[in-house]
């Protein structure tokens, strides 16, 4: 009788033990989602923010164009699950455009907007990248993925387009290309 | 802000948290700091304190950490008094201040990262314990190229490269020290001399061939280690024409630089900024260097500088030699030390770091879960 006793409290705590980590699994997998969510909301609204910089610019018509798509895109919303691809090729069309084009004859404040802009993009890029590592990493753990713990939530995916090859140091733009 | 080392010990951690908060307050910015500290060490009236400091051996060195209940009391309450909109926090993976209010953090985190060593095997043993913690960081910021390669590859991030600020001010105003300039000339080295990877023994076998035909020329050494050794290394032809001022203050410094008509930099490896380039520069000293690939970039690849070749006394005797005597030169490089000098600016760097707040805001979990 004892033996059994001592068995079914060993087993009721090994579950509880098993119950607790997985709970606290899936609290920091949550976390982890909303980080990832509001992160992707400040690279989307960088990457808005870098398109209305170059409109602002008079621009060839190439330019002009990459911005108008890079725009549509986040009007529409083109987001990190459907159509990021395409949202990555949009992107990198402008980052093309903006790597050939001649900072020098622009407006000081012009040109300050825009480099201003470009760096966001470099950091809210990497801001959301870093939160995607995070989530993946933890969604490969096997206790997260034999519980399914991440439920109906999609992977999250990186971002990947060509950074700017901006100075290492200082704000002085060299104009160089991606 | 927090910095996790005490500001009663000098350090680079401990000077860059006080330039950026200065450098934020200045913007305009309201700017807070949590540090360890003395009591009877003067604070500037932005920092509390949460308590003394123990060394802690870490990382190969003593480090200035508070870690305990009294930290975790005085961080909760500095964290309940005031209602930041982002949380600044510096080397939060040593065992710290900075881990301590990062384990209590609701809010954008951004983490800076100071060192280019890679982790110690204690780290890496609590990497597993600690990741939960490390998942609350927003946005990471790396001082160096080297820094973020670290990041990169130890730690799994990436890091936002803002380079380490400079008061340009202060060196730029800073007097030369009684008799000084020299007419005879004087060639200046600051830093750990003792340490061989600082070089110290390529700029004296160099400096044997330059003596010979400048009979007034000396050299002004700044910084720890013992001048006796040093004088013995220099040799009888050299040792009276050394002066060693020793570890000295930030103003120190500032007076040291801007006596010297050169500062001679030949470390040989292992450098990851160079900030005593940068401060240089700021002081219109013209700098003669290794070209190590940190201080190619401090430089702008020579433009702002003299590089010459790592560990070569030959090509360090013949750049000095020219420099010496072309005041034309040396004026040309100090110039152009100060325009780049600038861009290091803490004013100019705290715009840097305020984007990477903006961002972090921006990227803030609660204003996303709330619509």
């Amino acid at each position: 009788m004892r033996v059994v006793r001592v068995a079914v409290t060993a087993g009721l705590l090994v579950a509880a033990a098993g119950a607790v980590g997985a709970m606290r699994a899936a609290t920091r997998l949550d976390r982890l989602h909303v980080r990832t969510d509001a992160a992707w909301a400040a690279l989307d609204a960088a990457l808005c923010r870098r398109a209305r910089a170059v409109r602002e610019l008079e621009g060839s018509a190439a330019l002009r164009c990459a911005a108008d798509a890079a725009l549509l895109a986040g009007a529409d919303g083109l987001a990190l699950r459907a159509g990021a691809a395409v949202r990555e090729e949009i992107e990198n069309e402008l980052g093309r455009a903006l790597a050939v084009l001649d900072r020098y004859g622009l407006k000081p404040s012009r040109a300050g907007r825009l480099a201003d802009a470009q760096q966001r993009v470099v950091i809210a890029r990497r801001v959301y990248n870093d939160a995607v590592r995070d989530t993946l990493a933890l969604r490969s753990r096997r206790m997260v993925r034999w519980l399914r713990l991440a439920g109906t939530a999609a992977a999250p995916r990186y971002f990947e387009i060509a950074e700017p090859a901006l100075p290492s140091y200082g704000l002085e733009l060299d104009g160089a290309g991606a | 802000m927090v910095c996790p080392y005490s500001l009663a010990t000098p350090g680079g951690v401990q000077a860059h948290v006080l330039g950026l908060a200065r450098g934020l307050r200045g913007l305009g910015h309201q700017v807070e700091v949590l540090a360890p500290a003395t009591a009877e060490h003067a604070l500037p009236e932005f920092v509390t304190s949460a308590g003394r400091a123990v060394g802690v051996p870490y990382n190969g060195s003593v480090a200035p950490l508070a870690f305990g209940p009294v930290a975790v009391n005085r961080a909760r309450r500095w964290l309940r008094d005031h209602d930041f909109d982002v949380l600044h926090l510096h080397e939060p993976d040593s065992p710290s201040l900075s881990l301590i209010v990062l384990a209590l953090a609701d809010r954008p985190v951004v983490a800076t990262f100071h060192f280019a060593t890679a982790r110690s095997w204690a780290l890496a043993a609590a990497h597993g314990l600690l990741q939960p913690t490390m998942e609350k960081i927003t946005a990471r910021i790396a001082v160096s190229p080297l820094a973020r390669r670290v990041q990169v590859e130890c730690l799994g991030g990436d890091a936002v490269e803002i380079p380490n600020g400079v008061d340009v001010s202060h060196f730029a105003r800073a007097h030369p020290l009684p008799g000084y300039p020299r007419a005879g000339g004087t060639v200046g080295f600051v830093g750990r001399f003792g340490e061989p990877r600082k070089g110290m023994p390529v700029l004296l076998a160099a400096l044997r061939t330059v003596a010979r035909s400048r009979p007034d020329l000396r050299l002004l050494v700044v910084g720890h280690g013992d001048a006796t050794a040093l004088r013995r290394a220099a040799g009888l032809a050299l040792a009276s024409r050394i002066r060693v001022l020793g570890a000295v203050s930030e103003a120190g410094k500032a007076a040291a630089l801007a006596s010297m008509d050169v500062l001679c930099v030949p470390a040989v490896g292992g450098e990851s900024f160079g900030i005593v380039l940068s401060e240089a520069m700021a002081a219109g000293t013209p700098v003669v260097a290794s070209d190590l690939d940190a201080f190619r970039l401090v430089l702008d690849g020579g433009h702002a500088g003299m590089l010459v070749p790592a560990g070569s006394p030959t090509a360090l005797s013949a750049a000095l030699d020219d420099l010496l005597g072309d005041p034309d030169r040396r004026a040309a490089l100090a110039a152009a030390g100060r325009a780049r000098a600038a861009m290091w600016d803490w004013p100019v760097v705290a715009r840097r770091v305020l984007q990477v707040y903006e961002t972090a805001v921006a990227a803030d979990p609660r204003r996303y879960r709330a619509g």
